[in-house]
Formats: structure tokens, sequence, C-alpha cells
């Protein structure tokens, strides 16, 4: 017999889901909007976090919770955090200025009307495509990283290779944009 | 878990853009266009993974694209912050609202 009865149990599943929801939207929509930098970056964490979550609970994928929480949350937020300290004092706060093209009320009109041409071509998808299938005969979780180990190498090998380049060009790229301007001073 | 179905999570990728895509609009900070756009790309990533599971006969392709996107998502952020460090040390500021040379 279980510890918790089963329509309990959903409904917990559910409370927390939501709970889980509006920690990670709440959490981007105050890294948009708070005002200190330094706090935004806060935020992203907190949002990042939240996405990994969703990574493990609902795609159900713990290698790329693992992958979420040490590359972004851990790696490139400690880059912006540095980013913000090598910036001077100016740039922890973001000062509102009066701008000529671009506010915030044509930046929500665009994202509304993205949101409604979204929604229009959601609309027109089968509802196949939406149910969960029957995971049933899903592989366990070590047979998919071995899956995905030989995918790496093998269909996706021509992709590694460039992303491989694309990384060396980056860290060279940022080298050379950081060193040129201290032989310069 | 629940039997939740794939558009809620679409639902919520849709308005985790459009949040990163209003404070990309809105912000004046050039950090914070960053920080923008690593949440836009995050959306993009839990449809990745979602869809991985639902709608993947093998189950591993969409993550094999949510780990290509981080990799992406990092050599952006590290060139994007060394671009910004470059402009702070010959203009003393990181407002993007003020780097106007190349306006003509």
């Amino acid at each position: 017999m279980a510890l918790i009865p089963t329509e309990l149990f959903q409904t917990l599943e559910l409370f927390f889901f939501f709970i889980l929801i509006g920690y990670t939207i709440g959490s981007a929509f105050l890294a948009v909007t708070v005002k200190s930098v330094y706090h935004a970056v806060l935020w992203l964490v907190f949002t990042l976090l939240g996405v990994a979550m969703i990574f493990l609970l609902y795609a159900e994928s713990s290698l790329l919770l693992v992958i979420q929480m040490i590359v972004y949350a851990g790696g490139i937020t400690v880059l912006f955090v540095f980013a913000i300290s090598l910036s001077g004092k100016e740039a922890m706060f973001e000062e509102q200025k009066d701008l000529k093209l671009l506010d915030w009320r044509l930046s929500f009109a665009g994202s509304f009307i993205l949101l409604l041409i979204a929604l229009y071509v959601l609309s027109r998808v089968s509802s196949i495509f939406w149910q969960k299938p029957d995971l049933t005969n899903k592989p366990s979780e070590i047979d998919l990283i071995r899956d995905m180990a030989k995918m790496l190498f093998t269909v996706h090998g021509g992709t590694i290779l460039v992303l491989g380049f694309l990384l060396l060009a980056a860290m060279l790229g940022s080298v050379y944009l950081v060193k040129k301007e201290v032989e310069d001073i | 878990m629940t039997d939740l179905d794939a558009w809620v999570f679409v639902g919520i990728a849709l308005i985790l853009f459009l949040i990163g895509f209003a404070g990309f609009i809105k912000s004046q900070s050039a950090v914070r266009m960053l920080i923008s756009i690593e949440i836009m790309i995050n959306s993009a990533n839990i449809n990745f993974a979602i869809f991985a599971l639902y709608n993947d006969l093998t189950f591993v392709t969409g993550h094999v694209g949510v780990i290509i996107s981080i990799a992406l998502a990092a050599a952006e952020a590290a060139v994007g912050l060394g671009i910004i460090l470059s402009i702070f040390r010959t203009h003393g500021t990181i407002d993007a609202t003020d780097f106007v040379k190349l306006k003509g």
C-alpha cells in the first residue's frame, strides 16, 4: 500500500509543477527588469536552475540537468560576474534614458505580436503531436547515454567537429580582443 | 509523473522566449542584452529536450541538439563579454545606446 494516496500524490505533483513554473518564469522576468545588473545575473542563475529541473523531471534526462548546471549555472554566470566586475561601477546599474526609437512599449508590443503569431501557428498543429507517448519501452538512462555517445561520434560527428573549430575560434577571438587593448595601454 | 501534454512546455518556452525578447529590446546595458539572449536560448533548449521525449523514436537526437546549443551559448557568451570588455576600455561605458560610432 502506498504511503500517500494516489489522488493526493497527483495533486501534490501538479502543485509542485506550478511552483516550479512560477519560479522559473518569475526569475526570468526579474532578470530582465531588476535595476542592478549583478542581481540580474543572480536571477539568471535561478532561471537556469529552474530549466535544469524541467530537464530532469519532465524531459526525464539527468544528463542534461548536470550539463546545464555545470556549464550554464556554474560557468557562464561566473563569466558574467567577472565581466561586470571589470567594467567599473557604472556598469553595475542600468541608467534609464529616454530612447527615441526603442522603448519598453515597443518591446512589449513586439512580444505580443510574436505571441499571437506563435499561438496561431501552434493552433494549426495536430493534437497527436502533443500527446505523451507510451514510455514503457523507453530504454534506461545508461542506455540512452551510450546511444548519445555513439551518435555524437557517428551521425553528428561533422557537427561536433565544426563545434570544436567554433570554440577554438571563440577562444582565440576573445583572447585577441582583450590582449590588443592591453598592448595599446 | 502526471502525463502533461507537450503544449504545456511549449507554452512555458514561449513565455520565456518573449520575456527574453522584451528584455533584449528594452535593456540598455550590453551585459543585460547577453542575459536576455541566454534566456531565449534556454527556451529553445526546453523545446529540444521535451520533444526528444515526446516525438523522437530514438530519444536521443533532441538531447544532442541541447548539448550543441549549450556549447554554442558558451562560445557566444565568451566572445560577447570579450567585446564588451574591449568596448569598455575604449569608450569607458557598456551602455549599448552609447555605441554610435558605426552609425554613420
